[in-house]
């Protein structure tokens, strides 16, 4: 090989700017010395300029970029699942006996102001008396009262926010697996973080299946199962899965309307947690 | 100083703020770039670009380090031109036609300056995509991402899982060829 033919790539990646500093100073000694190597490099220099140029859009300089970049992270805000990672976090913080507590007490401070106020005397009443007097027979009785039904409203709610918070997370996987798929090769996608989490949800449905049979979660419950299925299907893919097989799952999910049921249970746990 | 890509997307995966939105501002004109040479119309392909960015950040958990943050967002981008595509039915093509956005029509900008030069370059442009359409596909494609898409060698090494040597050589074959179907129809570009 001559020395002017093991300069040829180099020639190519010096015009393109790709080439290393070592190897830049090696070549420029060369074209310093060889009129034909430095006229082949002008040839390339001027062809990549050429496709430099001819990349632009004509119209990308009209796009306001700085408005672009602001109206689209106003919209990944508006439009982001919520995201899965802190699931684990976010359920750990729910279950904590301390949010628990916390959670308890609010609504038993928040019960216990309403019921004594809703005994308390109007002001104009023509019957109120001294407030020590009146107030103090009915404390006993009322606290007793208070806890029973503040207890039930308590796993009530919690119960309504763990469907709504389940839902909300098998959503995500659901979006995450049809709709923004990575891919291992052509003709396969990368799930395998989609599998931990449904894993994870398939796990979490049977903690919840105590609060799943209360009577007003029936609709959630019903719907949760049918998840149960599709979450079990993605469990089982390989991390690598079939493209053939994400599109069975998306038609599953589309014929069954799922994604549109999942957001209005969720609107319907949420709208009426207390 | 300016945090490197994966600084950058570590910061996005916790959420910190602003983050995201220097994630954007840092390839939101390469991502356009690439959705114009899949969707070729201009509204489209910053549509798509916006939807794309939603898709990335709720994909952000499944960023690895070892993938080059530009590289793992550029297969969402490309994915989601090919779907949309593929919703409109039509099949997903890289080749470079007489559409808007492809490298020829990019020089008949009628507000360009110098109405002659500009012509030059329209001319120019268009014999290089008629160059282009004769190399092999993947010659093409390297060289679609070297130079349309200001993808660096190894970044187009880790996004096609390709030796960074044979990026190489593939980039000097496809340049070489190129100037030679250029020179054989333009004459010498020399």
């Amino acid at each position: 090989m001559s020395r002017c033919e093991s300069f040829q790539e180099d020639l190519t990646l010096h015009a393109s700017g790709d080439l290393s500093t070592s190897q830049t100073v090696r070549l420029e000694a060369h074209l310093a010395t060889c009129a034909a190597c430095a006229r082949e490099r002008q040839a390339l220099g001027r062809l990549v300029a050429a496709l430099g140029e001819s990349t632009q859009s004509s119209r990308e300089h009209e796009v306001d970029w700085e408005r672009f970049a602001l109206e689209t992270a106003a919209r990944v805000q508006r439009e982001s699942a919520p995201r899965i990672a802190p699931f684990r976090a976010r359920t750990r913080l729910v279950l904590r006996p301390a949010f628990l507590l916390k959670a308890a007490g609010l609504f038993l401070a928040a019960g216990l102001a309403a019921v004594l106020v809703s005994r308390m005397p109007a002001p104009d009443s023509p019957v109120a008396g001294p407030p020590a007097v009146d107030a103090q027979p009915a404390a006993q009785p009322v606290e007793t009262e208070v806890s029973a039904e503040m207890q039930d409203r308590v796993e009530r709610s919690l119960a309504r926010q763990n469907t709504h918070r389940y839902l909300e997370q098998s959503r995500a996987v659901l979006m995450n697996v049809l709709d923004t798929p990575v891919r291992c090769s052509r003709n396969e996608i990368d799930i395998s973080a989609e599998k931990q989490r449904s894993l994870e949800l398939l796990r979490r449905k049977q903690l919840l299946r105590t609060d799943l049979d209360r009577p007003e979660l029936a609709r959630a419950a019903s719907l949760c199962d049918q998840l149960e299925g599709i979450l079990m299907e993605i469990s089982t893919l390989k991390d690598c899965a079939d493209l053939e097989r994400i599109q069975d799952l998306r038609a599953a999910v589309q014929r069954n309307q799922l994604l549109v049921k999942i957001r209005v249970a969720e609107q319907e746990l949420g709208g009426t947690i207390a | 100083m300016e945090d490197t890509d994966k600084e950058l997307m570590e910061a996005v995966q916790r959420d910190e703020p602003g983050a995201f939105e220097t994630f954007v501002r840092r390839f939101q004109r390469r991502f356009f770039r690439i959705a114009m040479r899949y969707l070729r119309e201009h509204e489209a392909a910053l549509d798509a670009v916006q939807e794309a960015f939603v898709k990335i950040h709720q994909a952000r958990d499944r960023w690895e380090p070892r993938a080059q943050p530009f590289t793992w967002a550029y297969r969402i981008v490309a994915n989601h031109c090919i779907d949309l595509l593929r919703k409109q039915g039509k099949a997903p093509t890289e080749s470079l036609d007489d559409e808007e956005g492809s490298p020829g029509r990019v020089l008949e900008d009628p507000k360009a300056e110098n109405p002659e030069a500009a012509l030059s370059l329209q001319e120019l442009g268009q014999a290089l995509r008629r160059a282009l359409g004769r190399l092999p596909a993947p010659q093409r494609e390297i060289l679609e991402l070297r130079y349309f898409e200001d993808l660096s060698l190894q970044e187009i090494a880790e996004l096609k899982m390709l030796p960074l040597g044979t990026v190489k050589s593939t980039l000097h074959r496809a340049t070489r060829s190129l100037k030679l179907h250029f020179e054989a129809t333009e004459g010498p570009s020399a």
